[in-house]
């Protein structure tokens, strides 16, 4: 990361938590401020971080792991969870949980054992019997939409003492926008209804490099091109 | 059937300086003069949302408001006195109107809702010529303005001619501020604290306004019907610059005049050209807060403030009996009267020139008199000191001077502090003001101006003369103001008559 950059308040906290050894975080907030990214990316992640994104339809084998063919022979293969336990073997790693209140019910209390304080997690593998605890180091981040955290199970936000919203996209993610869209990439990133997110704006700016700016927004932005491109227009007088 | 698409505004991707970014909340709105509206400091926005052009200027109109004007210090810029509320207003349109255009809207074409015609022609029939004033402002440079003056001109198309020119001089000092390059700042400004710097020029052309807007158009002649005009017939010489006249108005029993006294009217119009805006303007001119000392007033000075006995026909102890045979009214008693006291309000800056012994003598010729002077030497330091109240004066003169900076502050505090109603108040200066550590202004000056003539304060340009002023109020004479050199030169410069002659008294 760019340490010259100024972060915006709530990726500093973000660093902050980090750099102060909380293992559990959840970030929330709007789709596209780079959540994920920063999530799999920033801090101590040497012994390698695991994402697992969450749907309605996925197993516990995504998270534990499962038995898989190859060659003729079944063979275990550690699910996303497990991997980030054991991190590089020494180290633990860190689980990056994307939306975790979309998870199936079996799946969800197994990821709420996975998640639980490393005096408290453990599992067995049904391979060898051999029983997996966190290895030191291990840190999880969730990050979700859901805006009220009321709304998420006490079990998980109770496992998670740390919350941070996440209302604008990280400088880092901001450097691949061309220097006019940043501003205003940052400013509707969190619009509530009217929100755009930062992959459209990427989307944009692609396509205005080879088509006009007018055409471009319309592919990109539909029905409100007319009035992104005039609020553009206001906000660039001087 | 297809759903007609709409077009909501995008306030949110709006950036300011002065205040913090945030959800809107945006609503439609019919395309009706008055109705779209923009509450900056709620993020409110009504604005049409249709697929028209007009709508589609109406959003930009409203958008830029949210962009540039004042968001919650409006009332805070009417306060500093300098210019009128809606003078502010109409100016306000003006700028937003202009940015819109230089934003690329092609407000000049579509921005216009069809009842100005309507508006201009009720405007005339009232002969509110302030208020076509500030209508003919706040619509320059748009569809608006053309059909407003040709409502004007229906009724009268002298009206017309003037508020053309009127028109075009403001946008052209709106242009000239476009060119400085901060005409749509939001940055505080960095002494006054008020946002946006933008709007420091919205005030400046206020200001002219408001000396054009107060002026007595002339009364018209007698309608000689006969002889009327087509009141339209020389719209496309009178349209707002572009040549193109709209001759399609609805026909109408106008009372357009035949006959027009020109010697008169052209007058008018000259001196409607006379009346200019401040020229010298660098930085919004401001003043400095008054702070006042009351130094220790340790020096009794003869007269007891005034006070007098005189014969009376009523009392209690008949002190002057001789006046029973010689006063027809046969008053034996006294009573006491007081003098009329008043207030001096002393320019001590480095330009005048003051010593104890003036002091003395003021209140030798008045000895009620309140003495207050005043000079601004920056930071927080007293900036203004009581030197003689009820008949004592202080012993030390305990400043230098320096520059004024709080010139209209202290004649205010001149006339919150009179005795008695009729008071009088006078005003020693050279006419030199100046703002908070700036140069003269001929805003700050004008702002005087006008407050003296407002509250009847007598303005003279040497202590000699408020002494002799004084010493004619206390012999029953009224005083009269002389205008100093750079008051008259100022107003002249400003409104192209002279201030000695439009207010010979002083008011």
């Amino acid at each position: 990361m760019d340490t010259q950059t100024t972060l915006p308040d709530c990726w500093s906290q973000f660093q902050q938590v980090l750099d102060n050894g909380v293992d559990r975080i959840i970030l929330y907030g709007p789709p596209g401020t780079g959540k994920t990214y920063c999530g799999l990316t920033h801090g101590n992640v040497d012994a390698g971080a695991f994402r697992l994104v969450c749907t309605e339809d996925m197993t516990n084998a995504d998270v534990t792991g499962s038995f898989m063919l190859e060659k003729g022979d079944f063979r275990w293969v550690s699910g996303s969870a497990l991997k980030a336990w054991n991190g590089d073997g020494t180290q633990g790693g860190r689980l990056v949980v994307d939306e975790i209140d979309k998870a199936g019910g079996d799946v969800f209390a197994t990821l709420l054992a996975m998640l639980d304080t490393p005096e408290s997690a453990s599992w067995e593998n049904p391979q060898n019997g051999r029983v997996h605890k966190p290895k030191p180091g291990f840190t999880a981040v969730m990050t979700t939409n859901v805006e009220e955290m009321r709304e998420l199970p006490p079990a998980l936000t109770d496992r998670f003492p740390v919350r941070i919203r996440i209302d604008q996209p990280h400088p880092d993610a901001l450097k691949i926008l061309s220097r006019d869209l940043r501003g205003i990439a940052v400013k509707m990133a969190d619009a509530g209804e009217r929100r755009i997110s930062l992959r459209q704006f990427m989307a944009f700016d692609s396509l205005r490099k080879g088509l006009e700016p007018e055409r471009a927004s319309e592919i990109v932005f539909g029905d409100r091109a007319e009035s992104i491109m005039d609020a553009i227009a206001v906000d660039g007088v001087s | 059937m297809t759903d007609a698409v709409t077009h909501f505004p995008e306030p949110e991707i709006l950036s300011r300086e002065d205040t913090e970014h945030g959800r809107w909340t945006v609503d439609a709105c019919s395309a009706k003069r008055g109705v779209p509206h923009t509450i900056i400091p709620e993020r409110i926005m009504k604005a049409p949302v249709d697929d028209s052009d007009m709508s589609r200027c109406i959003r930009a109109h409203e958008m830029m408001h949210a962009k540039v004007s004042p968001a919650g210090e409006f009332k805070a810029w009417i306060d500093r006195g300098v210019a009128s509320e809606d003078a502010l207003k109409s100016v306000e349109e003006m700028r937003v109107n202009l940015l819109c255009q230089k934003a690329g809207f092609d407000v000049k074409s579509h921005l216009s809702d069809d009842g100005e015609t309507y508006d201009g022609e009720r405007g005339v029939a009232m002969r509110d010529w302030h208020g076509c004033v500030m209508m003919a402002i706040a619509c320059v440079g748009t569809a608006s303005h053309k059909k407003f003056l040709t409502g004007v001109r229906r009724h009268d198309r002298f009206w017309g001619k003037c508020l053309l020119d009127i028109s075009k001089r403001a946008l052209r000092e709106m242009e000239k501020a476009y060119r400085q390059g901060n005409l749509a700042s939001t940055e505080p400004h960095s002494h006054i604290g008020l946002a946006p710097i933008g709007f420091g020029h919205t005030e400046r052309i206020a200001e002219w306004i408001d000396r054009i807007a107060e002026q007595d158009p002339p009364i018209p002649p007698e309608p000689e019907k006969a002889k009327a005009k087509d009141p339209d017939a020389d719209a496309e010489d009178a349209d707002d610059g572009t040549g193109q006249g709209d001759p399609a108005g609805r026909e109408m029993a106008h009372d357009n005049r035949g006959s027009v006294d020109i010697r008169k009217e052209e007058g008018f119009g000259e001196r409607l050209k006379g009346i200019t805006p401040d020229r010298g303007y660098y930085d919004i001119p401001r003043w400095a807060e008054l702070r006042v000392e009351k130094l220790p007033l340790t020096t009794l000075v003869p007269g007891t403030i005034g006070k007098k006995r005189i014969p009376s026909n009523t009392g209690r102890h008949p002190r002057r009996l001789h006046r029973y045979l010689t006063d027809p009214e046969m008053r034996i008693f006294d009573r006491t009267i007081k003098g009329i006291g008043g207030v001096l309000v002393l320019d001590c800056s480095g330009s005048m020139d003051l010593s104890k012994k003036q002091i003395r003598e003021i209140l030798q010729a008045s000895p009620g008199v309140t003495v207050i002077g005043y000079t601004d030497r920056g930071s927080n330091t007293p900036n203004a000191w009581v030197l003689a109240d009820k008949g004592r004066m202080c012993d030390e003169l305990p400043f230098t001077g320096s520059g004024n900076g709080v010139d209209l502050p202290a004649i205010e505090w001149g006339v919150a502090h009179k005795q008695r109603a009729n008071s009088p108040v006078i005003w020693v200066t050279d006419g030199g003001v100046c703002g908070e550590g700036q140069g003269t202004s001929e805003q700050l000056s004008m702002q005087c101006i006008k407050y003296c003539i407002r509250n009847r304060v007598i303005v003279v340009p040497h202590l000699e003369e408020a002494v002799e002023t004084l010493k004619k109020m206390k012999r029953g004479e009224k005083g009269r103001t002389h205008w100093p050199h750079q008051l008259r030169y100022v107003y002249r410069n400003m409104n192209g008559s002279r201030l000695e002659k439009d207010y010979p008294n002083g008011w």
